[in-house]
């Protein structure tokens, strides 16, 4: 099966950074990902990840998802998300995710659980 | 009245006698173009001698040629055959102030390669025993090659000649298309050279269509053929072709360059996104640049200059490759390997592009080709150097494809074998005895070694069952090699509490997993029909048809010092674990099977619901295992 290849936006507003991802989420996104949340700026303190147009996520790409959660953690960056389809919000749940991050369903809620 | 009679007698006789009148030698050429020149009475004694047939170019743009030439008396002047050799490719003749032949219009579209021709003289036009002057009004155009002549290898030998119809020029058509005949015929039998290796190689591309090298190649031979095409059309039929040749055959000069430059860059391993797009920028330049001059028909000022960035940016993208594979070769200087395949291929195709740079300047500069006679033919040093290197790039190409295939075959039998040991791993709930239960398992991995893995631990002593179920991300050997270490470390487990279990295994895992993660759910069933299930970021399990609720936790490997949690749950009907692989099965409209299609399938038997996801359409492996108490 063909898979879409990731794009990411990012879009940086003082210590706010949203990394918007376009296309399925597998192993061949870790630039797309780490490499994007690599290179966001040193104050950088509040990061939104914007799932909206993702429809699939593969176990490595969720992989990659949870590396930068976990580097995230390690710098005390705030890591929200949104557009997350119900399928994977589910399975961001079972994955216990919580403790690094919070669903959201739009960008409006995860803007305002990071003011 | 003798010697009228005599003159009368002898004008008939005298008629019947071949005419052949030498035209080559020193004629007239002008500076530029005017309607005079065409007369009799103008004076060209200034003009510039220049002989014909010529020996070095004329000038670009509109001149004229005269000569002046004594008629013998008793000439037939209704017999009369004017015949010019192949000094350019568009001109027109003027006998005495008229028009009589032309070849070519003025006009790039209508312009022939230059190849001698006879124009019969209309009566009326000259006559016995008087002087005529013949004009030749040429054109020559900055779009055609250095020389003027087109696509033509055969140097103008002449003739110049006024004769009788029925004499010289024949034969000297006859010899002339001789010559191009044996010019094609080398230019076809190096063509068919290259659509056999295309052929072979598109063969071979169609079983390994990941080898981008073999399109390259393949790209290279048909830019080679396009070129000898368009030569052999120049050459051998005398259409109007030689701007419909120069407009394909530039580009496709600077098409060849493209592809080898790729290919160096495949087989060198060093591949820049901004060079595979920039090695098209001398075509895209060269058929910008033939589309004006298609559209104005007659060239244009700057059209040198034109050519000359058209012609650097050519050479630099051979330089490209020639650098790219000096410095690939000078990188694997100590491997000492400088006879196997791949360092003779690289060699190989910096030799093409070498090759190719005096090539395309061949293209304005004939002198860079070195042309010679043998066997009654003629061939072209770049057209000989071309095959030998060509032949040698495609035989080095297959070689290593061979090569390649043969390593892929020892891989697979070698994952085929890793697959048998996984299998024997990972355990057949057939092959445990799981006394009190019943235990069914599928297992269908999407490559040939999978992630997947489940294991069934019965204690035999207190009749109680562990399973196991988990997921390793990513897939192939590493994910396999993974599976491995974890069924070492539950082989050596000692505790049968689910979360303790599934902590050890946390453990056992930080730093080993690479950047990825294993899910993984851990549940024993005891004899009671009490089950107690931890889970470490794995799909919940099912029980009657009902998702079980699961204290979620973090994937193994992620953090180390991870604490999971139990909750407890009775064994009513079928327990059904499973991985990913279900619930992600993506269809054709790409429509995950999801959670309430496995749900409503979660009663039905492990093989039942793997076949069904399957069915759906599998995109990663697929495990399923159900676990149901005998009463």
């Amino acid at each position: 099966m063909m898979v879409a290849p990731t794009k990411t936006k990012v879009e940086q507003h003082g210590d706010l950074a949203v990394l918007r991802f376009e296309g399925d989420i597998t192993s061949t996104s870790e630039e797309a990902v780490l490499g994007k949340y690599n290179g966001l700026a040193a104050g950088t303190s509040k990061i939104l990840l914007d799932f909206s147009k993702t429809p699939y996520l593969n176990s490595s790409g969720i992989a990659l998802v949870i590396q930068l959660l976990m580097a995230a953690s390690k710098a005390s960056r705030k890591v929200v998300c949104f557009g997350l389809s119900a399928h994977f919000v589910k399975v961001f749940t079972m994955l216990g995710l919580a403790k690094y991050t919070t669903l959201h369903a739009d960008e409006a809620a995860a803007r305002a659980a990071v003011a | 009245m003798k010697p009228l009679i005599l003159l009368a007698l002898a004008l008939p006789l005298a008629a019947q006698f071949p005419l052949h009148l030498d035209l080559s030698g020193d004629w007239r050429l002008s500076d530029g173009d005017d309607p005079s020149y065409s007369q009799p009475e103008f004076n060209d004694s200034q003009w510039k001698p220049v002989p014909l047939p010529r020996q070095g170019s004329l000038p670009y743009g509109t001149h004229w040629l005269r000569r002046r030439v004594e008629i013998p008396p008793g000439t037939d002047t209704a017999r009369l055959v004017l015949t010019l050799g192949s000094f350019m490719e568009d001109y027109e003749i003027h006998l005495n102030g008229r028009l009589v032949g032309r070849r070519g219009e003025f006009r790039l579209s209508r312009t022939y390669v230059a190849r001698a021709q006879s124009f019969p003289v209309p009566p009326g036009i000259v006559a016995a025993g008087q002087p005529a002057v013949i004009a030749l009004r040429f054109w020559r155009p900055v779009w055609t090659s250095s020389t003027g002549r087109g696509y033509d290898d055969v140097a103008d030998q002449g003739p110049y000649l006024l004769s009788y119809r029925e004499n010289a020029p024949r034969e000297v058509a006859a010899s002339g298309m001789m010559k191009r005949e044996r010019l094609g015929v080398t230019l076809l039998v190096t063509s068919a050279f290259h659509v056999s290796f295309a052929l072979l190689l598109l063969i071979a591309w169609l079983m390994e269509r990941e080898r981008k090298e073999m399109l390259y190649l393949i790209g290279f031979l048909i830019a080679e053929v396009l070129l000898r095409f368009m030569s052999y059309v120049s050459l051998i039929a005398d259409w109007p072709s030689s701007h419909f040749s120069n407009f394909a055959s530039l580009p496709a000069l600077t098409l060849n360059g493209a592809f080898l430059t790729l290919l160096a860059m495949e087989v060198s391993g060093y591949r820049r996104r901004w060079l595979q797009v920039a090695v098209w920028l001398p075509t895209l330049f060269h058929t910008g640049m033939n589309w004006i001059v298609w559209r104005e028909d007659r060239g244009f000022a700057g059209y040198f200059a034109w050519q000359q960035i058209s012609s650097v940016l050519t050479a630099l993208v051979d330089l490209a490759a020639i650098g790219i594979l000096t410095h690939s070769l000078w990188r694997n200087r100590r491997d000492g390997r400088w006879t196997d395949g791949k360092t003779i291929l690289r060699v190989a195709i910096m030799l093409a592009a070498f090759i190719h740079i005096p090539g395309y300047g061949a293209a304005y500069s004939r002198p860079l080709q070195v042309v010679w006679l043998a066997g009654g033919y003629s061939w072209n040093s770049y057209q000989i150097a071309s095959v030998l290197v060509t032949v040698a790039m495609t035989f080095l190409v297959l070689h290593r494809l061979g090569v390649d295939r043969r390593e892929k075959m020892r891989l697979s039998g070698e994952v085929a074998a890793a697959r048998i040991v996984q299998e024997s791993q990972i355990g057949s709930p057939n092959s445990v005895a799981t006394p009190g239960f019943v235990v069914e398992a599928a297992y269908l991995p999407a490559s040939e070694v999978g992630g997947d893995f489940y294991f069934v631990l019965p204690d035999p002593g207190v009749g109680s069952l562990l399973v196991v179920v988990g997921d390793v991300s990513g897939k192939g050997l590493r994910a396999a090699l993974l599976v491995g270490h974890i069924s070492g470390t539950l082989s050596n487990e000692r505790s049968r509490q689910p979360a303790e279990v599934l902590a050890n295994l946390n453990q056992s895992l930080v730093g080993r997993v690479s950047g990825g993660f294993v899910t993984c759910c851990c549940a024993r069933f005891d004899a009671d029909g009490a089950v107690t299930v931890a889970n470490a970021g794995h799909l919940a399990p099912y029980a009657g048809g009902r998702e079980v609720e699961v204290e979620a936790g973090l994937p193994l490997g992620v953090v180390s010092g991870v604490e999971y949690f139990e909750s407890s749950q009775r064994l009513d009907g079928q327990f059904m674990f499973m991985s990913d692989g279900v619930i992600e099965a993506e269809n054709a409209q790409r429509e995950l099977f999801g959670f309430d299609r496995t749900r409503e399938i979660s009663t039905k038997s492990a093989q039942e619901i793997a076949e069904a996801t399957k069915a759906w359409g599998q995109n990663d492996d697929i495990t399923v295992v159900t676990v149901r108490r005998i009463t």
